[in-house]
């Protein structure tokens, strides 16, 4: 996948586990846990809500990575 | 070059297709697999005198799978309800979804076996009801029941472990309102399953065709397989066009 996350560390500020964030970001403890794992990257909805919950901005939660640049 | 790289691709596999289908003509003629009318024809017999018992049999079996698989998540669940670790919920989840898809496949193969042998045990001859006619069809109806009462518990257990998910489970429209409730991530993972069955689908309605012309071919099997595969078959693949189209034109809301 070309998006890396903090969304554990960000989680771990706030003290919360999958579940509860999901249950504040409207969706399942699995999609939060794929999220994490890189396994799914989320839609630009779901990702500004994530960022409002940690009041942060989502380039500081979701890091895009270039093809090439994953491969370095 | 490109292109001209697929018709040879086609041309090789249609020529291989070919000779194979050659050579397993030839065995079944050649052989008593052209012959093996007759010991089907026995074979129905055989089920058809003991179909009582069978059906018994099967409604046992399919009890005790969906019952046993029912309890394990109702355990899991009990396990879910007190766990706070992340990688212990993962783990009691996985064992949900494991043990409710062994539920699914039991109660799924119990209910088609059912419809198959009482398929072969209807066949009598009129004018006859064969020895255990009422027990097996008090079964056969069990069994059905079963499938649907199943399914039903199935659901609310699984509704009360993730209280988001919605619909009821009698209603018509149940996996659609199922469908709404799933999140973005669920929805990803239901729409990519969905596709790849419908690929497998392909294959296998195409496997089961040439199996179905080759049973009339050489058994006298009928037409009737024949087309209700193909009825099957195009029916999948104009309803996958038609959505594929109607989604396209954005025609169909967006949840």
């Amino acid at each position: 996948m070309p998006l890396e996350n903090r969304l554990k560390e960000y989680r771990a500020k706030l003290n919360i586990n999958q579940s509860e964030l999901g249950k504040r970001a409207g969706v399942s403890r699995q999609t939060i846990s794929l999220i994490e794992r890189g396994d799914y990257s989320p839609s630009v909805v779901l990702a500004l809500k994530l960022a409002k919950i940690f009041e942060s901005r989502v380039e500081d939660i979701f890091t895009y990575i270039e093809e090439g640049e994953n491969e370095k | 070059m490109k292109n001209k790289g697929s018709y040879i691709k086609l041309a090789i596999k249609t020529a291989v297709g070919a000779v194979l289908g050659g050579i397993l003509g030839l065995v079944v003629l050649g052989t008593k697999v052209a012959h093996m009318g007759k010991e089907m024809k026995g074979l129905e017999s055989w089920i058809g005198a003991q179909a009582h018992w069978i059906f018994l049999l099967l409604f046992l079996i399919e009890l005790a799978a969906v019952v046993w698989s029912y309890n394990k998540v109702k355990d899991l669940r009990k396990q879910h309800q007190s766990e706070e670790d992340d990688e212990q919920i993962e783990k009691i989840e996985y064992g949900i979804e494991y043990y409710n898809t062994l539920f699914t496949v039991f109660a799924m193969v119990s209910f088609i076996l059912a419809m198959i042998f009482y398929g072969v045990f209807a066949g009598v001859p009129k004018g006859e009801i064969p020895r255990g006619f009422w027990m097996a069809t008090i079964m056969f109806i069990l069994i059905c029941v079963v499938y649907a009462v199943a399914h039903i518990k199935m659901v609310r257990l699984i509704q009360s472990i993730y209280p988001e998910k919605m619909g009821d489970p009698s209603d018509l429209n149940f996996d659609e309102v199922w469908l709404q409730s799933c999140d973005e991530a669920e929805r990803e993972v239901i729409y990519q399953s969905a596709y790849k069955t419908y690929r497998g689908s392909q294959w296998v309605l195409a496997v089961l065709m040439v199996v179905a012309l080759m049973g009339e071919i050489t058994w006298q099997t009928g037409v009737l397989a024949i087309v209700l595969i193909g009825i099957l078959w195009g029916t999948m693949g104009i309803m996958y066009c038609y959505y594929s189209l109607k989604l396209q034109k954005g025609k169909i809301s967006k949840e």
